[in-house]
């Protein structure tokens, strides 16, 4: 068995995924059922039955999925854990990268979390209308999400299974900073344009959202997405290390820096999770949103608001800007 | 307006489905006041508990003011519940230790009022139900007729539509029965749907009840 299964912090979090999905697996077989009896205009015995027993899962559901969202921060904490003890792993960027579940888990870790708030939000609607109009919709996205999270958990598995702390890993510096003097921004963009861009796209998702215009707003968003990312990578976080070349979006998230990565990546996605979801509400339910897109704008606002001040306060400290240093070689 | 139609309640008792109302099917207009009338454990509380939101059926319809309570999501059934409904129990389930004008202010709290609003309305119940003058007593010192009375201007201050009384009389002496039925009158001319379950045979012999429903063994009988 290899040693890292038996590390606290990983059996906690993999035993933690599993407990869930033992419960979820119990709302599937029930939900399967369900979907198989509805029938809402029937007043038998066996649909009264139903309709209690639909209630039920949905709070064991709901339960389920306030868990996910805590359990994603702690796996990123048990990833940064972990590095102090994979060698050459100076933060999570080594660890996720150490194999290829790594990257396949965060992104189907992401996926699930913006489909669970898309469930919570149809559910939420479902409930309010009284009449259950989105019964069906809702209970297959629940299929979905758990057929998800069924891989989600074997990734899970299979990732730290496969860690081995005898081999030697990358660290973020050469992972991403390597890039530095080729032409590491997107789209061919330079840090000033790209900073530009940042705020005029920010500026964009507010105003769309206040000017209630759905279309812009996830146009603003699907930018939004790169653009935030790789301005905190290549911008924001070198004032976050105030080390020029130092290209990293996991460092942050370690007590050197207080944590900030939490808030910063948190902020950023749950308003990118939570703009998506209000125009779901709004173009496909037909209903108003206005909850979740104030969340969004907050959210982002609590991000930019981030990002800004370690620029700010860099200039403020030291009278000047971070200036990239032209390395030629690295390390 | 009330619908019913097929309506059942059953227990399960061991293995054996115990029916306490079967097949019922009525309705009730706007206004009506309408006696419940049957011997003891014929079914009568269970049929108004499932009337006032307060139990479910097993299977079969029901409306009330045109929502379908009975496949109503718990938030929504406990929201039309404290709206729409005025109860009356058998043992007035007030809170004790708290002043009659507390006891009647509470289903208000939900609904967000200001404090004004909400003295116009405990004063315009207390008013109703003949208890003004009690209004800052503690609920546990009334006698049983003050309390019922008590329990009365609770069930009105929501301004609900309908008020379910279970055994109001069970419990008073002559005059107090007396004073309960001239306030029942006062809330039929307000144009209240009223539904009273009883088998005190008092309530036949008045002139404004608009529909009596026998029940005998959870079966209605005509
Ligand atoms: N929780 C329960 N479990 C099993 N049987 C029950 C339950 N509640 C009520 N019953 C039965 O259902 C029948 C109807 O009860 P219900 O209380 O409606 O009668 P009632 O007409 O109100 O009688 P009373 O005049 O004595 O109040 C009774 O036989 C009672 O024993
Ligand atoms: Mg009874």
């Amino acid at each position: 068995m290899n040693s890292l299964l038996l590390n606290t912090d990983i059996a906690i979090f993999l035993l933690g995924e599993f407990i869930l999905w033992v419960v979820l697996l119990i709302a599937f077989g029930v939900n399967l059922y369900l979907l198989k009896k509805w029938d809402f205009h029937s007043y038998t015995n066996l649909q009264y039955r139903i309709e209690k027993l639909a209630y039920l899962i949905m709070v064991i559901i709901i339960f389920s999925f306030l868990m996910k969202f805590i359990l994603l921060p702690y796996f990123v904490f048990t990833m940064d854990k972990i590095s102090d003890i994979v060698p050459g792993a100076m933060c999570s960027a080594g660890v996720i990268s150490f194999n290829a579940y790594g990257m396949k888990l965060f992104f189907i870790k992401m996926a699930i979390l913006l489909l669970l708030m898309i469930w919570l939000m149809i559910n939420h609607y479902d409930i309010e209308a009284k009449v259950y109009p989105w019964f069906r919709a809702k209970s297959w996205l629940f299929v979905f999400i758990f057929i998800l999270i069924t891989i989600e958990l074997y990734w899970d598995y299979a990732f730290f299974a496969d860690i081995d702390i005898h081999k030697v890993l990358n660290c973020c510096s050469t992972l991403y900073g390597l890039l530095e003097g080729v032409n590491p921004l997107p789209f061919g963009l330079d840090k000033r344009e790209i900073i530009i861009l940042f705020y005029m796209i920010y500026a964009m998702i507010i105003s769309s959202t206040f000017g209630k215009q759905n279309y812009i707003l996830l146009i603003g968003l699907i930018l939004f997405i790169p653009i935030g990312y790789y301005s905190v990578l290549y911008f924001f976080g070198t004032y976050i290390y105030e080390m020029p070349n130092h290209n990293c979006p996991f460092c942050m998230l370690q007590k050197d820096y207080y944590y900030i990565g939490y808030p910063l990546w948190g902020s950023f996605f749950g308003g990118v999770f939570l703009g998506i979801t209000a125009i779901l509400a709004e173009e496909r339910l037909k209903k108003d949103s206005k909850r979740l897109k104030y969340l969004m704008v907050l959210s982002f606002t609590i991000f930019v608001t981030i990002c800004t001040f370690f620029v700010l306060h860099y200039y403020y400290k030291n009278g000047v800007f971070l200036e990239p240093v032209k390395v030629e070689m690295v390390m | 307006m009330i619908e019913i139609k097929n309506l059942n309640r059953y227990y399960q008792v061991g293995k054996e489905r115990f029916y306490a109302i079967r097949d019922i099917s009525l309705s009730i207009k706007k206004g009506e006041f309408v006696l419940f009338h049957g011997v003891s454990g014929s079914g009568k509380t269970t049929l108004l508990s499932i009337i006032a939101g307060v139990d479910r059926p097993s299977s079969g319809m029901i409306s009330v003011n045109n929502e379908l309570i009975s496949k109503l999501p718990d938030q929504h059934l406990s929201r039309f519940r404290n709206r729409e409904i005025g109860i009356i129990f058998q043992h007035y389930n007030l809170l004790e230790s708290l002043t009659v004008y507390d006891n009647v202010s509470a289903p208000l709290i939900p609904e967000r009022l200001s404090l004004k609003e909400i003295d116009k309305r405990v004063k315009k119940s207390l008013k109703i139900a003949n208890i003004s003058h009690k209004a800052n007593s503690i609920a546990s010192t009334l006698s049983g007729g003050e309390k019922q009375r008590c329990a009365i201007a609770r069930a009105l201050v929501t301004d609900a539509s309908i008020i379910v009384c279970d055994e109001p009389t069970a419990n008073l002496d002559r005059a107090n029965i007396d004073i309960f039925l001239d306030i029942l009158k006062k809330l039929h001319k307000l144009n209240k749907t009223i539904i009273v379950s009883t088998h005190d045979p008092i309530f036949q012999k008045l002139d404004y009840i608009d529909q009596i429903i026998h029940l005998e063994d959870g079966v209605l009988v005509s």
